[in-house]
């Protein structure tokens, strides 16, 4: 598969089809591993490097979820090409960083993505819509074993799978969640449950990952410890706290609506209409206010399907998906105004929110919700 | 058995026996092996005879001693040094129920690719798999804080997990040998011990 194919089509977790990902957007299940005896890839030469890739890139190309996947080495791509695959989380930042002797290897789907010599020389990862870590997990499991017959792992019967970094020892798994909370921030909840999150030992941090900021009130919630607990014990555990903040931001989202349906309302509406004819956006901004037409679109505010065309913008708007939008590369201020472009012609096909104003005249909460198209929910 | 303080690390009579391969064994089942000390005034901790084998390990916050006579030593397996798993199970079962850890010395170099300790202190990665045996005392200390344990659980490569079986097996079958010596049916010793320098071969 192409660059541009891939480009063309947004991964299945993208869409994310009849599934609930309204809180819980997506889920990813990250693997390491190495090889036995050889270097890490960042203590490797670089002919040792090259060498390892030859040995595990077949392998990988060869497996059946790969068929007719995209396979390439990161020095065969343009900067701004690898930026793309880190805005679409299928390579990480650091394995953007890299040249000669590291690839990436995507399914057509973009559902599954291998990094060869990343700071391991495999991190594997799956990504699903929704609260799905599992589903995840299986499949990038069932990758493993299949990759482990010809290759000699790097296992310790006390440590488990040795990695670059001791922080990754054991299962060499990293099990996390993106989620939805604008309630919570609207609400300022979100500090309260994000300590006790970092309590229970799970790391949260912003978009992308480690050292990233929040963006669009988008949180990813993962595990730190990666030993002494079994891949079951983890996973069950991310589950239930993730479903717990899921309650916490749903029940949010509704007490908003009982407390002050009219804020609620204005705030959506604002956020729609300065999408609709700014003209200027840093990334930052445009975020937070498709974040609460999300939220909108999830509270039936929107038409069926506008949830979804959320989440392309938030894709599209990023800096490397505007620059190839573009066709070439821009200054940041130049950006902005492209962003702006972008988004005003998106929201032409959105439908404004279906807003009902309460006033003192009408008591009880019944009414309003009655008006609110609840279907979507 | 009685814990007795005995300072003395193993008798001369055990280190002859071992060869330098033998040593570096020990080292990774987490066994200090150092001067040898005689004292004369032990009793052997499975019978009253004088003890002349003395054997710490290293567990987690301190270390454990056994002290045995030759007799006990050698039925133990102490004496050969492809049975040192022997000890382990005898040393756990001495009262303080303490776990092994491994603790080796800290390399300054692995001698594999060529790693420095210094370079794992400065970067907190480290240079190849082999590394994690050499700076291993170095590691293993900062790992509980950042985990859950410094055992791992979950997943096995399957190849592993076919020698994780074997070793499971041995180590009972270990223990049924300690059982039947005990009983004084040497008939099943024989056969067990037979079959564990099987396994063993198998394993290795």
């Amino acid at each position: 598969m192409r660059f541009s194919t891939l480009m063309k089509h947004p991964a299945d977790w993208m869409i994310g089809k009849n599934v609930n990902n309204e809180v819980v957007v997506t889920s990813r299940i990250r693997l390491a591993r190495n090889l036995r005896d050889l270097s890490f890839p960042g203590w490797a030469k670089k002919a040792e490097r090259i060498a390892a890739m030859e040995k595990m890139r077949p392998m990988v190309e060869s497996l059946k979820v790969m068929k007719n996947g995209f396979s390439h080495e990161l020095s065969e791509l343009e900067p701004l090409q690898k930026q793309v695959l880190v805005e679409r989380h299928l390579i990480s930042r650091e394995q953007a960083a890299r040249g000669q002797g590291s690839a990436a290897v995507v399914d057509r789907g973009q559902r599954l993505s291998l990094m060869i010599n990343e700071e391991d020389h495999l991190r594997m990862q799956s990504i699903r819509a929704g609260l799905r870590l599992r589903e995840a997990h299986q499949l990038l499991s069932k990758v493993d074993s299949a990759l482990e017959k010809d290759l000699e792992f790097a296992y310790d019967d006390e440590l488990g799978y040795l990695t670059a970094c001791p922080t990754n020892l054991g299962t060499g798994m990293r099990a996390s969640a993106m989620l939805h909370l604008p309630a919570l921030v609207l609400t300022e909840q979100i500090g309260q449950v994000l300590q006790a999150v970092n309590k229970i030992g799970l790391a949260v941090r912003g978009l992308f990952g480690e050292g990233t900021e929040s963006l669009g009130h988008l949180f990813q919630i993962s595990n730190q410890a990666t030993l002494g607990e079994s891949e079951e014990v983890i996973i069950s555990r991310l589950e239930r706290v993730i479903a717990q903040i899921e309650t916490h931001e749903t029940n949010a989202r509704m007490k908003m609506l009982e407390d002050d349906p009219n804020q609620l309302s204005d705030k959506i509406g604002r956020a729609y209409g300065t999408l609709g004819y700014a003209t200027m956006f840093d990334s930052k901004e445009a975020f937070s206010h498709i974040s609460l037409l999300r939220m909108g679109a999830a509270m039936g505010y929107f038409p069926e399907g506008s949830m979804q065309a959320c989440d392309s913008m938030m894709m599209e708007i990023q800096p490397a998906h505007l620059q190839l939008h573009a066709g070439t590369e821009l200054e940041p201020e130049a950006r902005d105004v492209i962003r702006a472009e972008i988004l005003r012609s998106r929201l032409q096909t959105l439908t404004a929110p279906a807003i009902n104003i309460v006033t003192n005249d009408i008591s009880g909460d019944s009414e309003i919700t009655d008006d609110l198209n609840f279907e979507n929910e | 058995m009685a814990s007795i303080d005995c300072q003395s690390e193993i008798s001369e009579w055990l280190l002859a026996a071992n060869s330098r391969a033998a040593k570096k064994n020990n080292l990774a089942l987490g066994l200090f092996v150092s001067e040898p000390i005689l004292r004369g005034k032990m009793k052997c901790e499975l019978c009253d005879n004088k003890a002349t084998v003395f054997y710490t390990q290293a567990v987690q916050g301190g270390q454990k001693k056994i002290c045995l006579c030759e007799n006990c030593a050698d039925t133990s397996g102490l004496t050969d040094p492809g049975a040192f798993s022997m000890v382990d199970i005898l040393m756990d079962e001495t009262p303080e129920q303490a776990q092994p850890v491994m603790v080796a010395e800290v390399a300054e170099v692995c001698e594999h690719c060529g790693f420095t300790l210094e370079d794992y202190r400065k970067v907190g990665r480290l240079g190849c798999s082999q590394c994690y045996m050499a700076f291993r005392g170095e590691i293993l200390p900062m790992l509980a804080k950042m985990h859950h344990g410094i055992k791992h659980e979950g997943k096995v490569p399957s190849g592993m997990a076919d020698s994780l079986a074997l070793r499971k097996k041995l180590a009972a079958m270990q223990k049924d040998l300690k059982a039947a010596i005990a009983d004084e049916d040497f008939e099943l010793a024989v056969g067990l011990r037979d079959g564990i320098k099987d396994l063993e071969a198998q394993i290795s």
